[in-house]
C-alpha cells in the first residue's frame, strides 16, 4: 500500500484504545501545526552556492522526507549555521515549493532521471506530484522505459551474438541478421532476386506476344513461351519452398514459426504451384486454376523481409486498426443512405441506371471518392442535388481519419529510426568509454610499477633523483595496499589489454582497485605487512595516517603474522 | 456494477460534513487517498492489518488491528466504506473526550453486548502486547494487575463489568487519561 504518512492519523486511532490501559502516562503528542510565529525560526539552506531561506514548520510539515526529519542535521554546517546540500539547485526550486504549497510540479524541461534522483535523495515520493504535471511525468517515465528496455533487449540479443551452440541457431540467427556473415548476405540478396523475378515473371506471362493462331484474341506471353515461363516458375519455388524448409528447421519455437505471419505468406506463395502440378488442365477445375494463379501475387509480400519500410506499414495498419474500422463503417453507413435515396429519386427516369439499390451503390461510392467515371448520372433535379451533397459528404468522411492514420505511421517510422539510431551511437560511445576508461586505469598501474621499481632501486641502495620525490603520501599508501593484496593473493595486477572490439582481455588476474578498501581486512593487513616488508620509514608512515593500527596490533596473536592467516581470521 | 464504491457521491459527502468534524475538501482529499489504496472503494480486514503492519514492524499488530477493524466497520458487513472510515476517523482524531471514550468502548467491548468484562481487557492488553513483540512480561501479573486495578476503580457497583457509563466516569476521573485523550489526535 502506498505512502505511510497518508494513514498516520488512521493508526493513531489506535492510540486511543492504549489510553485507559496504558501503565505510564503517554508522551504528549506533537505540538500541532499552528503555533506561535514567534516559535518559529528561519532556516538556511544552501544548496550548491544557492541560498534559500524558509521557515522550520514549512520544512516539518512532511516529517517523512528528509528535510522535514532529523535526517537533515546531518547536513548541517556548523560554521555557517547553514545546511548544505550539494545538489542541483534548480530542482531543488521545486523539491522546496512541494514544502511551500503542497503540490510537487514537474519541470518539463528537467531530464527525468535527474529529477527523480533529486526526490529520491530528499525522500519524496514520486506519487505526490500534483494533477497538473502528473500525466506528464508518466507520459516520460514510459517512454523512458520503453526506451531502455529497447537497449536493454538489443544488449541481450547482442549478448546471445556470442553463445551459439549448434547449426540451428546458427543458421536461424542467419536468416534474421543478413548482416551478421558474407553467407546470409548472400542468400538474402538471393531469395530477394529471386522474388522479384518470379513477381515480373508473373506480370509478363500476360503481355500480348502476337496473334492466337485461329482465334481473334492476342497471345498472351505465357502461352506463346509455356516451357520458358514454366521453368522459371519452378525455379522460383524450388528456391522459396528450400528457403521455408530452412527456416523450419531452424526456428528455436516451431509451432510459434508456423504460426507467424510471415510464414503463412511464404506458404500461400509456394501452395499454388504444387497444387497446379497435383491438378490435371481440364475444364472443371480450370476456373479454381485460375484463381490459383492469382495467389502467386501474394509472393510480392514476401519482400516485407527484405524492407523495413513495408514492416512498419503493416504494423501501423494493425495498430490503427480502430482508425480504419471507423472509417469503413462510416463509409458503408453514407453509401447505404445516399444510394437509397438516389435510387428513390431516379426510379422512374425512363432507361435508367439506377435499377435497384445495389447498382446505386457504385455510383455513390465512385462519387464520394470524387471518381466520378460517369458511367451512372443522375437526370433528375433531386437526383442532382443528392448527387452534389454525396460527393461533398465523401471528402469529409474520408478525410477524417486519414491525419490519424498518418501520425501513427510517423511515430512507428520514427521510433524505429531513433531504435537504430540509438544502436549504432551506444556502441561506438560504450567502446570510448571503455578506452578512456582502460588507458586511466593502465596509467594507475604502470604508475604503481614505477614506483615499485624506485622502491627496489632505494632499497638496493642505488641513487635517486630528487625529482621523483613527489608522490603524496595518499599513492604511497595506495601502492602499498595493493601489494600487500598481490602478496597474499599469490597475483599480480598487470594492465588489462584492450583491442578494438571493446572487450579487455584479462588474463585471469583480479582488476585494479579503484578505492582503498577501508575494511578492517585491510587494515590488518596493512599493518601486519607494516611489521614484514617495510622499511622503517613505511612503518613510520602507516603508524602515523592508521593511528587505529596500532590498537588493532595488540590484538592479533604475536606468533604467525604473515598475511595469509590474518585474512582468514577476519573472514 | 463492480465499482459502485467508488465514487463519492454528492449526498455522502453532505452526511459526512454534517456527521462529521472534517471539511468537504478534507473528505474529498481523504477520498482520494483512500481510492488510491482501495481501488473499489472497500477496506477489507487484510489490507486493514497490512496497514498497521507497516506502521508496527517488529511485532505482530493483526489481533489488535482486527479489533479496531471492527470498530471501524459499523454495519458489520466486514468491509469499510469510505463513509465508515470518516466517521471512525474524526471520532478518533477529532472528537471530544466523550466521542473518544465511547469509541474506546466500543473497541473494548468484543462481543458488543455494552458490557466491558476483565476477560475482554486482559484480551485487549495481550492484543497490545503482540503488537510490541514481547510476551505480557515474565512477571505476569502486571498487565493482569493493571486491568484489576482498572477494574475496581471503574467498577461502582462490583458487577465485575464494567457499562460505559462507569467507563465514562471512571476514565474522566483519571487526569492523564484526560490529558492524553483530549491532546491526542490532530
Amino acid at each position: 500500500m502506498a505512502s505511510v504518512a497518508a494513514w498516520l492519523p488512521f493508526a493513531r486511532a489506535a492510540a486511543i484504545g492504549w489510553v485507559p490501559i496504558a501503565t505510564h502516562p503517554l508522551p504528549p503528542p506533537p505540538i500541532p501545526k499552528d503555533r506561535r510565529k514567534a516559535d518559529d525560526e528561519k532556516l538556511l539552506i544552501n544548496v550548491s552556492g544557492r541560498r534559500f531561506e524558509t521557515w522550520r514548520n514549512t520544512l516539518e510539515k512532511y516529517p517523512d522526507t528528509l528535510l522535514g526529519s532529523n535526517e537533515r542535521e546531518f547536513f548541517y554546517d556548523e560554521e555557517c549555521k547553514e545546511y548544505f546540500f550539494d545538489r542541483d539547485p534548480d530542482i531543488f526550486r521545486h523539491i522546496l515549493n512541494y514544502y511551500r504549497t503542497g503540490k510537487l510540479h514537474y519541470p518539463k524541461h528537467e531530464c527525468l532521471t535527474s529529477y527523480d534522483e533529486e526526490l529520491a535523495f530528499f525522500g519524496i515520493l514520486p506519487d505526490v506530484i500534483g494533477d497538473c504535471c502528473y500525466e506528464d511525468y508518466r507520459d516520460r517515465k514510459r517512454e523512458n522505459a520503453e526506451r531502455l528496455m529497447d537497449d536493454k533487449l538489443s544488449e541481450n540479443g547482442d549478448h546471445n551474438l556470442q553463445q551459439l551452440t549448434n547449426i540451428r541457431q546458427k543458421m536461424w540467427r542467419a536468416f534474421e541478421n543478413p548482416h551478421t556473415s558474407t553467407a546470409a548476405l548472400v542468400f538474402y540478396y538471393v531469395t530477394g532476386f529471386f522474388i522479384a523475378v518470379s513477381v515480373m515473371a508473373n506480370v509478363v506471362e500476360t503481355v500480348p506476344c502476337g496473334i492466337r493462331p485461329g482465334k481473334a484474341g492476342p497471345l498472351p506471353c505465357g502461352e506463346r513461351y509455356k516451357i520458358v515461363f514454366f521453368c522459371l516458375d519452378t525455379a522460383c519455388v524450388m528456391i522459396f519452398t528450400a528457403e521455408y524448409l530452412l527456416r523450419l528447421f531452424a526456428a528455436p519455437s516451431r509451432y510459434k514459426f508456423v504460426r507467424s505471419v510471415m510464414s503463412i505468406i511464404d506458404v500461400v506463395a509456394i501452395l499454388p504451384y504444387y497444387i497446379g502440378l497435383g491438378i490435371k488442365d481440364n475444364d472443371d477445375v480450370s476456373g479454381a486454376f485460375v484463381t490459383l494463379r492469382v495467389f502467386r501475387v501474394f509472393r510480392i509480400f514476401k519482400f516485407s523481409r527484405h524492407s523495413q519500410g513495408l514492416r512498419i506499414l503493416g504494423y501501423t495498419l494493425k495498430s490503427c486498426a480502430s482508425e480504419l474500422g471507423f472509417l469503413v463503417f462510416s463509409l458503408a453507413m453514407a453509401i447505404i443512405i445516399f444510394a437509397t435515396v438516389m435510387f428513390y429519386a431516379e426510379k422512374n427516369v425512363r432507361d435508367t441506371n439506377f435499377t435497384s439499390i445495389p447498382a446505386a451503390f457504385w455510383y455513390t461510392i465512385v462519387t464520394m471518392t470524387t471518381l466520378g467515371y460517369g458511367d451512372m448520372v443522375p437526370e433528375t433535379i433531386a437526383g442532382k442535388i443528392v448527387g452534389g451533397v454525396c460527393s461533398l459528404s465523401g471528402v469529409l468522411v474520408i478525410a477524417l481519419p486519414v491525419p490519424v492514420i498518418v501520425s501513427n505511421f510517423s511515430r512507428i517510422y520514427h521510433q524505429n529510426q531513433r531504435a537504430d539510431k540509438r544502436k549504432a551511437q551506444r556502441k561506438a560511445r560504450l567502446a570510448r568509454i571503455r578506452i578512456a576508461k582502460a588507458s586511466s586505469g593502465a596509467a594507475f598501474v604502470s604508475k604503481k610499477k614505477a614506483a615499485e621499481a624506485r622502491l627496489a632501486a632505494q632499497e638496493s641502495g642505488i641513487e635517486l633523483d630528487e625529482n621523483c620525490r613527489e608522490e603524496d603520501i595518499f599513492e604511497l599508501q595506495h601502492h602499498h595496499l595493493l601489494r600487500c593484496l598481490e602478496k597474499t593473493t599469490d597475483r599480480e595486477f598487470v594492465e588489462l589489454e584492450v583491442p578494438y572490439n571493446g572487450h579487455p582481455k584479462r588474463p585471469g588476474s583480479p582488476s585494479p582497485m579503484a578505492s582503498p578498501a577501508h575494511s578492517a581486512v585491510s587494515i590488518g593487513l596493512l599493518q601486519s605487512c607494516c611489521g614484514r616488508c617495510c622499511p622503517r620509514r613505511y612503518q613510520q608512515a602507516c603508524g602515523k595516517y592508521m593511528p587505529a593500527a596500532s590498537a588493532a596490533q595488540s590484538n592479533q596473536t604475536g606468533g604467525g603474522m604473515d598475511g595469509t592467516y590474518l585474512v582468514e581470521a577476519s573472514f | 456494477m463492480g465499482k459502485k464504491n467508488s465514487k463519492l457521491k454528492q449526498d455522502t459527502i453532505d452526511r459526512l460534513t454534517t456527521a462529521t468534524y472534517f471539511t468537504e475538501k478534507e473528505i474529498r482529499q481523504w477520498h482520494k487517498g483512500f481510492l488510491k489504496d482501495c481501488p473499489n472503494g472497500l477496506l477489507t480486514e487484510q489490507g486493514f492489518i497490512k496497514i498497521y503492519k507497516q506502521f508496527f514492524p517488529q511485532g505482530d499488530p493483526s489481533k489488535f488491528a482486527s479489533l479496531v477493524f471492527r470498530v471501524f466497520d459499523e454495519n458489520n458487513d466486514g468491509s469499510i466504506e469510505f463513509e465508515e472510515f470518516i466517521r471512525a476517523l474524526s471520532v478518533t482524531s477529532r472528537g471530544n473526550l466523550d466521542e473518544k471514550l465511547h469509541w474506546a468502548f466500543r473497541l473494548y467491548d468484543v462481543d458488543n453486548d455494552g458490557f466491558i468484562t476483565r476477560d475482554e481487557m486482559y484480551n485487549i492488553v495481550d492484543a497490545i502486547y503482540q503488537m510490541v513483540g514481547q510476551q505480557p512480561s515474565e512477571d505476569e501479573n502486571t498487565p493482569q494487575k493493571r486491568v484489576d486495578k482498572i477494574f475496581d476503580q471503574m467498577d461502582k457497583n462490583h458487577d465485575d463489568r464494567l457499562t460505559l457509563e462507569e467507563f465514562r466516569e471512571g476514565s474522566k476521573a483519571d487526569p492523564r487519561i484526560v490529558q492524553a485523550l483530549t491532546l491526542g489526535g490532530e
